[in-house]
């Protein structure tokens, strides 16, 4: 008994991230990790009145960067004004699977441009004192502070863990993804990460596969093949059958492109972009028993709530990734994919 | 970890160590499941690329964990199968509520409770 004692003193104090399979750069984000706590609290004990010597005051720098937001709101997206092709009906009356997944999407994306214009134009008011700070508009107004996102918009929103200013960036290139699939009809490459429920698109997408080669929908599973392009614009058509699939990132690994494999990331190297993938639906699909089922993710917190759906509100799907290491390696190293960063 | 194995032991005595019949292959896993413990509990400290969710997993799972070891330690052969059902999906399996991190708890714990696991000088990791 004493030799066990003995042993486990002779232990190291501080353990490398390898014992738990986590690659090295994993020390990195449990840092960032405690750094944040840290800043957060600092942050949240922030007074609100005082301000610098010949700074702006608080009232000042809401009343600036909600003007400045308002200003650069795209419009609604209007569905009668779209590209007439995405709307035209089939011999069984119905408008194509991804044409839906549209409408759902605009109809989300619609109601938060309207919450936010019409908070951002209550906020002017109410700063202004020409109407009620409701306890609604007083949290915005915090936030607006503090470069975050606000709760309101959060609630009609998707998830995302950026800070207000990226958010902001963001959302106006979703908004314009959508508006060119609107206007111009579909594109060579869907941008998921844009989408408020990429599940629904996934399923879009077999759907269509489905009706086109009546193939029942439960037979259907996903292949994939990682292109060498990089980016949406590279990509000039789309596949014939599927979907090419851009603008993911990969946590906890790397997509190595000589060797066209998931690999160890590079030191201090957190996040890599993965290139084009195309997803294509194959009757009795199986992956590879060698491949790793990657994660998929919406946010780098991965964590989501079950919906009534039965699917997690962050977890989309699992990527077959070819790899040299088994998938052992992978699931112990934290591997996945994500749609966004936070930042 | 080595706090974390050592309050594992706290209320290890030589005379539970000795009370089984294959006291080697007792032992030996006693450390394996104290160390994958350890593992498991450490690395929520890494956020979202440790678990998707913040589990408690607390010294009880560990408990039953042993007192279950120590029945199937009485059969013949060693049930690796439902050793590794009973602690993976069942004592830790029940607090984990996402899918991809039950397949974490399973893959994990395959590594630490093996054939191989008995055999001297094998290591939990490439630094030993």
């Amino acid at each position: 008994m004493q030799h066990y004692r003995d042993y486990i003193e002779s232990l190291p104090l501080n353990d490398p991230p390898e014992i738990y399979g986590l690659h090295g750069n994993a020390n990195i984000k449990y840092q960032d990790i405690e750094s944040n706590k840290v800043i957060e609290t600092i942050l949240s004990i922030q007074p609100r009145l005082v301000s610098a010597v010949g700074g702006l005051s608080p009232d000042e720098i809401v009343l600036e960067k909600s003007r400045e937001l308002l200003a650069i709101l795209p419009g609604i997206l209007e569905q009668k004004e779209g590209f007439k092709e995405l709307f035209k009906v089939n011999d069984q009356g119905l408008i194509p699977s991804l044409s839906t997944v549209l409408v759902q999407e605009i109809t989300k994306f619609n109601r938060l441009l309207r919450k936010m214009r019409q908070s951002l134009a209550d906020i002017d008011q109410a700063t202004n004192g020409f109407i009620v700070m409701s306890e609604e508009l007083d949290s915005m107004y915090l936030k607006l502070l503090n470069n975050q996102v606000p709760d309101n918009w959060a609630k009609v929103g998707y998830p995302s863990l950026k800070p207000l200013g990226s958010w902001f960036t963001d959302f106006i290139q979703r908004v314009a993804f959508f508006e060119n699939w609107l206007m111009n009809g579909s594109p060579s490459s869907y941008w998921l990460p844009g989408m408020f429920f990429p599940q629904g698109f996934m399923t879009g997408v077999l759907q269509t596969h489905s009706r086109q080669y009546r193939i029942a929908i439960d037979k259907l599973a996903y292949s994939f093949e990682f292109l060498e392009a990089e980016e949406a614009e590279d990509v000039e058509e789309a596949p014939v059958d599927g979907v090419y699939i851009s603008g993911l990132f990969m946590d906890g690994s790397r997509w190595c492109r000589e060797n066209q494999i998931i690999t160890d990331q590079h030191p201090s190297v957190m996040f890599d972009t993965m290139p084009i993938i195309h997803f294509n639906p194959k009757e009795d699909y199986k992956p590879e028993a060698e491949d790793y089922l990657c994660p998929l993710y919406k946010t780098s917190l991965r964590q989501g709530v079950l919906s009534t759906t039965g699917l997690s509100t962050n977890f989309v799907l699992h990527v077959a990734s070819p790899s040299k290491e088994s998938p052992a390696f992978w699931v112990q190293r934290g591997a996945a994919m994500l749609c966004m960063l936070d930042d | 970890m080595k706090a974390n194995i050592k309050r594992s032991y706290v209320s290890v005595t030589q005379e539970i160590l000795e009370e089984t019949s294959k006291p080697e292959i007792w032992r030996k896993l006693l450390f394996s499941l104290s160390f994958y413990h350890a593992v498991i509990q450490e690395r929520r400290k890494f956020g979202p690329l440790g678990w998707n969710k913040s589990y408690a997993f607390n010294d009880s799972d560990l408990e039953t964990t042993f007192t279950m070891l120590r029945l199937f330690l009485e059969q013949d052969e060693v049930p690796w199968e439902a050793l590794i059902f009973v602690t993976g999906h069942i004592n830790y399996g029940g607090r984990v509520t996402d899918d991809n991190d039950r397949v974490l708890l399973i893959t994990a714990l395959s590594k630490y409770c093996c054939v191989e696991a008995l055999k001297d000088g094998y290591k939990f990791s490439g630094s030993g």
